[in-house]
């Protein structure tokens, strides 16, 4: 008896005793998504609170039930290849300069204590102790906790290269690609994908080809980099010589992220990398952003950017062509080669 | 259709508990049946419905799992990281797992806690993660940056007992650690590379498509700091045509990542005996799958060496070793390093037989146009 009190005693004292001085970003994939976009929303967000609750370190709690790996709408996402899955995403969740630990819990047990320790010192978390337990997320993941810190800051945190990336990138871009403007792409395919979705918010080939092309011909110092999954590029993209494809090298999400962080420019429709470049100081034009995303993003159809953009972040409310891609590169180009001379 | 499946389950549940009340079977607690059901209720209900049977299994839970961390050892091991995490570095995350499960075979679960020293931000820890997500040895896996991350998860990361030790057998993932001759007869292997079948399937494909009829030797180059090899293909070139003369159902897929510049260089001919497994879009845990499922392996005893001798694949291993860990019986060959043109010329003496085999077996000759 004695020794249960003094067990109990020892409980209460250790859940009680996590530091308030760390912030905490749970993501639960019972009820959160398998997602490049949501996952770099996610850590902002955290970030954003981090910053209000003067928080210096964020730690990364991802919580997978093997029993349970997905959230019903990725019904797809099984006991037997979540592995697959998540190795593929891991990387996204080493984009925060202030990560101090990252933690995989497929123990439900161990989930538990943690969120429960969590729940009792009241640590500061995202989302709160509340909307955890009532796991609901509601997608798209909106901007208002982004838009209030830019209101009341006048900046939002920023997302890194994945950890250990962005020496990387840096000396690989001098290396492969010397004195070249760097622009980073991702026409939308999801027609070629597995599991095709929303196959109308594809991007017009034609068009970018065309682009491509033309950029070419005019300004030889620009190498395009295509990212995304593999499935994802046209076959005939890998025939031009101003184009690079770093998944068909071996490179991964990590690598991607990284040159994307290092580009000069990135260009390409509404997803994860476009939220990656959202949430950087780089130049993008990120295209066909649908109109029901405005309410989300807390800002109104046909807006030409976010309220924490800069002046070269633009969003295009309807599909691109040729055109409109040649302007924005040229007008970003453009600046950066009177910044230069300047 | 959810509501009968659940009756049609049910005598099989009252089976299993009454199997656990009896002693017949053995669970972890997270997987005792009546837990189980109680989790598929929280977890179904959404919302506020299932909120508090979710807050009842969080306490529930939390009590078990301190309970645990009272009363437990050897449950949560610990090992430190610093850059650059080489192939050799994550040679020895297998080998960690390796020890893990042989000191301790009985353990039904086992944890991570992984330190990352000197310099955080320059270590690239996705490629371990995706070892150890292609593992079912540990279960949990904690990756700390720094020392205040790890001191505030002490009690979801470590028991009480661990506390004091995790410093002192803490295993270092830099240092080198000798293979010994029990150290591929261990039964853990199929646990450490094959835990999930998630990576096979797009190994199997490309083994089938690209490849078909073929003698396919898995070649692991060496890489640079940048984590590419592009700098290490080309002495391998003329000694790989000269096999391929010989015998042209041989196929070598390079296994490492390269750069822009041998992707456009076109080092890869349509049928030619020189591909690469990446640019099939083949994930680095899917080409250490590879190395497994290959006819044959060139390589160090890297990461991809350590799989491929621990699926007990033919071919040839280089690396400086302590003792002759070679297996003639199965066509394993295990010598010092060697150049490419070396390397293959004792890779050919020594599987000979092998590859006149492969080459008068009746499959169809690989096709000119994959």
């Amino acid at each position: 008896m004695i020794a249960l009190c003094r067990a109990m005693r020892q409980y209460i004292a250790e859940v009680r005793g996590t530091s308030r001085s760390r912030f905490t970003c749970i993501v639960d994939f019972s009820y959160q998504h398998y997602a490049l976009g949501d996952a770099l929303t996610t850590q902002v967000n955290a970030a954003c609170l981090a910053q209000e609750h003067r928080c210096a370190s964020i730690d990364l709690l991802l919580l997978l039930n093997p029993d349970r790996p997905a959230a019903p709408l990725q019904g797809f996402i099984t006991a037997g290849n979540y592995p697959a899955h998540l190795d593929a995403l891991f990387p996204a969740f080493l984009c925060l300069p202030q990560l101090g630990a990252i933690r995989l819990m497929r123990e439900p047990t161990t989930a538990a204590l943690a969120v429960s320790s969590l729940i009792a010192s009241r640590s500061p978390s995202w989302p709160s102790a509340l909307d955890h337990l009532r796991q609901q997320m509601k997608y798209p993941l909106d901007h208002e906790i982004i838009n209030r810190t830019y209101r009341k800051y006048g900046r939002v945190p920023q997302l890194s290269a994945p950890r250990g990336y962005a020496e990387w990138a840096r000396e690989f871009v001098a290396s492969q690609w010397p004195e070249q403007f760097i622009v980073c792409i991702n026409p939308r395919q999801s027609r070629l994908a597995t599991i095709p979705t929303t196959t109308y918010r594809d991007s017009p080939l034609g068009e970018w080809h065309a682009f491509i092309d033309t950029v070419g011909e005019r300004y030889p110092n620009v190498q395009f980099v295509m990212l995304g999954g593999f499935h994802e590029w046209d076959r005939a993209l890998a025939r031009r010589r101003n184009v690079s494809i770093p998944r068909a090298m071996g490179l991964t999400l990590a690598h991607e992220l990284a040159i994307l962080r290092a580009a000069h420019l990135f260009m390409g429709t509404s997803s994860g990398f476009a939220t990656m470049a959202t949430f950087t100081d780089i130049p993008y034009l990120i295209t066909n952003v649908e109109p029901l995303f405005a309410a989300f993003a807390h800002i109104a159809v046909d807006a030409p950017r976010f309220p924490f953009a800069a002046k070269n972040q633009s969003l295009l409310w309807h599909a691109e062509d040729s055109k409109i891609l040649l302007s924005h590169f040229e007008t970003v180009y453009g600046m950066r080669h009177e910044v230069r001379a300047a | 259709m959810a509501l009968l499946n659940s009756v049609l389950r049910l005598p099989r549940w009252i089976l299993r508990v009454l199997e656990l009340l009896v002693g017949r079977r053995i669970y972890v607690w997270a997987a005792v049946p009546p837990a189980k059901l109680f989790v598929g209720y929280a977890y179904r209900s959404r919302g506020w419905t299932g909120m508090p049977y979710r807050a009842v299994y969080f306490l529930v839970g939390s009590v078990l799992k301190f309970r645990e961390r009272l009363r437990v050892d050897h449950l949560n091991f610990s090992a430190r990281l610093r850059a650059p995490v080489s192939t050799q570095v994550l040679g020895n995350i297998a080998l960690w797992q390796q020890a893990v499960y042989d000191a301790h075979p009985s353990r039904q679960q086992a944890h991570a806690n992984l330190r990352i020293l000197a310099s955080p931000d320059e270590a690239q820890i996705d490629s371990l993660m995706s070892l150890l997500l292609m593992s079912d040895v540990f279960c949990n896996v904690n990756v700390f940056f720094d020392e205040l991350a790890a001191r505030n998860a002490r009690i979801s990361s470590l028991s009480v007992a661990e506390e004091g030790n995790a410093a002192r057998d803490e295993f270092d993932l830099n240092a080198p650690h000798p293979l010994r001759a029990n150290t591929f007869r261990s039964s853990v292997w199929r646990h450490i590379f094959s835990g999930h079948a998630a990576f096979e399937r797009n190994v199997n494909s490309y083994l089938k498509v690209a490849h078909p009829g073929a003698f396919v030797i898995a070649l692991a180059l060496r890489q640079g700091r940048d984590g590419l090899s592009d700098q290490w293909i080309d002495p391998w070139e003329k000694p790989i045509e000269r096999l391929a003369r010989e015998f042209p159902k041989v196929a070598f897929v390079v296994l490492n990542a390269v750069g822009p510049r041998t992707f456009q260089r076109g080092l890869i001919t349509p049928g030619g005996p020189l591909s690469f497994a990446r640019f099939a879009g083949l994930t680095f845990a899917e080409t250490i799958c590879l190395a497994q499922k290959a006819d044959a392996f060139i390589g160090q005893l890297d990461v991809f060496g350590i799989a491929a001798r621990a699926a007990q694949c033919p071919g040839l291993y280089m690396g400086s070793l302590d003792e002759d860990l070679s297996d003639s019986a199965n066509s394993i060959w295990h010598s010092e390093v060697l150049a490419p043109d070396s390397a293959l010329a004792k890779f050919r003496d020594l599987m000979a037989n092998k590859l006149s085999e492969a080459e008068d077996q009746t499959y169809p000759a690989r096709s000119s146009a994959t």
